[in-house]
């Protein structure tokens, strides 16, 4: 665990609220991506984000004697994720942020009708936003181990212990998402896009 | 699984490289005779790079505040249940102190009069009349009458306290810091009792909070009360030692209620 991290938890733990709120600080941002690209949806989002920081606090003796904090937060982040979406598994109540259809649509009229060069950020965002929706057709478990390979960069061997997962399977695995995201977009005729 | 499956399944991890030496070289020959898969090594390249690059998400306003309130709350409760915990704790130390002083006490009698009678023949007892009996209390064994009355009067003092603050979290999680019992009405008004000693820091806390403002005092002379448990101590009979403990434990209680400032809070604007 790196030494803020520990000094904030000892002193959270002798009673200091604010130490908590600067953890919050540190790692809130983070916490809310894995989740929102998860579920692609902000209310759900937050939900999780929340529900992983109130754990953090009312674990934070244990997890004082973890080797790092990081790692427990995305464990505990892809967790809690990953049992809410199989949890409302058939009750059909997961929803998207984006109108993905919509989105589409307005992404290629803008593209076919050539208008005036969009600016590179716009372009990004637009990028992006494809993207994002490829990966929310995606099973829960490839998505997730592309969110936390390629979009939140973490090793191998860190996705291995936050999945228990054995380190080919994981390798594996990752391959077969991305070839899959791959698949959608080809499917979505968005790949000439990027 | 043909070559180009089984070429597109692993160049991904070529592309950064992490896919095995043979697999490498595999990947690396082929692409430059088929250009199916040299197209898909170029369109997984891409996707990677959107992927490492896709844009930032931004956390909604309330994300954090709402956390923090949570968290809060939760801290507030660990407390009470602490605190809670801590006064069963010492309730439970006391009652054995009691317990362990009275049988003290009862041998130390024990041993008085068995002492006495061996130093004076005629009071030397038959075995059948020995204390397993049952040893018969006189006045003065009651361990309770070695507690010394209060000479002072015994005054509980109200304030009422008006804070200028909308933040009524804050100011529960104040009052809960030194009492864990302090309640939180409907109508936003917190009551709870606070040792004088931690008074001065206690309205620091306040003043971090909001204004504060005492806007009424007022006092109870609860003397009589109190010295009434005493008379009620001598009219009640020796050798019934959970009354006469009770009766203490009021009169202790009492006592210590005199050291506490009782304080209802308003915070205003509500």
């Amino acid at each position: 665990m790196s030494e803020s991290d520990e000094l904030l938890i000892k002193m959270v733990l002798k009673g200091n609220t604010d130490a908590f709120e600067s953890i919050v600080y540190k790692y809130e941002k983070m916490v809310y991506s894995i989740a929102y690209r998860i579920f692609s949806n902000k209310e759900d989002a937050a939900d999780i984000t929340q529900e992983v920081f109130i754990k953090l606090f009312k674990s934070l003796e244990n997890i004082s004697k973890k080797p790092n904090l990081k790692s427990w937060l995305y464990t505990v982040a892809y967790n809690a994720s990953i049992d809410e979406i199989r949890r409302r598994k058939g009750k059909d109540t997961l929803s998207s942020d984006e109108d993905i259809k919509g989105s589409e649509e307005s992404f290629i009229n803008t593209i076919k009708s050539d208008a005036p060069t969009p600016e590179e950020n716009t372009l990004n965002k637009e990028k992006s936003r494809i993207i994002q929706n490829a990966l929310s057709s995606l099973n829960e478990k490839h998505k997730s181990l592309i969110i936390l390979r390629d979009i939140n960069g973490l090793s191998y061997n860190e996705i291995s212990e936050i999945t228990n997962q054995s380190l080919g399977t994981v390798k594996s695995g990752i391959s077969r998402a991305r070839k899959n995201l791959r698949d959608i977009l080809e499917k979505n005729g968005e790949l000439k896009y990027l | 699984m043909t070559v180009c499956n089984d070429i597109k399944e692993k160049i991904s991890l070529y592309i950064e490289g992490e896919s095995e030496e043979d697999d490498r070289l595999k990947i690396e020959s082929h692409i430059t005779e088929c250009k199916i898969c040299k197209q898909y090594y170029n369109e997984m390249k891409k996707i990677l790079y959107e992927l490492n690059n896709i844009n930032e998400i931004d956390i909604p306003e309330n994300l954090h505040n709402n956390i923090m309130n949570e968290v809060r709350k939760i801290n507030i409760e660990q407390k009470k249940n602490k605190s809670k915990r801590m006064i069963s704790a010492a309730a439970c130390f006391i009652g054995m102190c009691v317990v362990t002083f009275t049988l003290l006490d009862i041998q130390n009698k024990k041993a008085l009069k068995l002492a006495e009678e061996a130093q004076n023949p005629a009071l030397t007892r038959n075995i059948e009349d020995m204390p397993n009996q049952g040893y018969e209390r006189q006045s003065g064994d009651m361990p309770a009458q070695s507690y010394q009355k209060q000479s002072g009067d015994i005054i509980y003092e109200n304030l009422k306290i008006n804070i200028k603050s909308q933040d009524i979290d804050k100011i529960f999680e104040a009052a809960v810091f030194y009492d864990p019992e302090a309640v939180l009405n409907d109508d936003n008004t917190i009551d709870f009792s606070i040792l004088k000693y931690d008074f001065d820091d206690f309205i620091k806390k306040l003043s971090d909070i909001g204004t504060a403002e005492i806007t009424d005092k007022s006092e109870q002379n609860k003397t009589d009360e109190y010295n009434s448990i005493f008379d009620e101590i001598d009219s009640t009979d020796k050798q019934d030692g959970n009354a006469i403990n009770s009766l203490i434990e009021k009169a202790f209680n009492m006592e210590m209620s005199a050291n506490y400032y009782f304080i209802k809070i308003v915070p205003e604007n509500f």
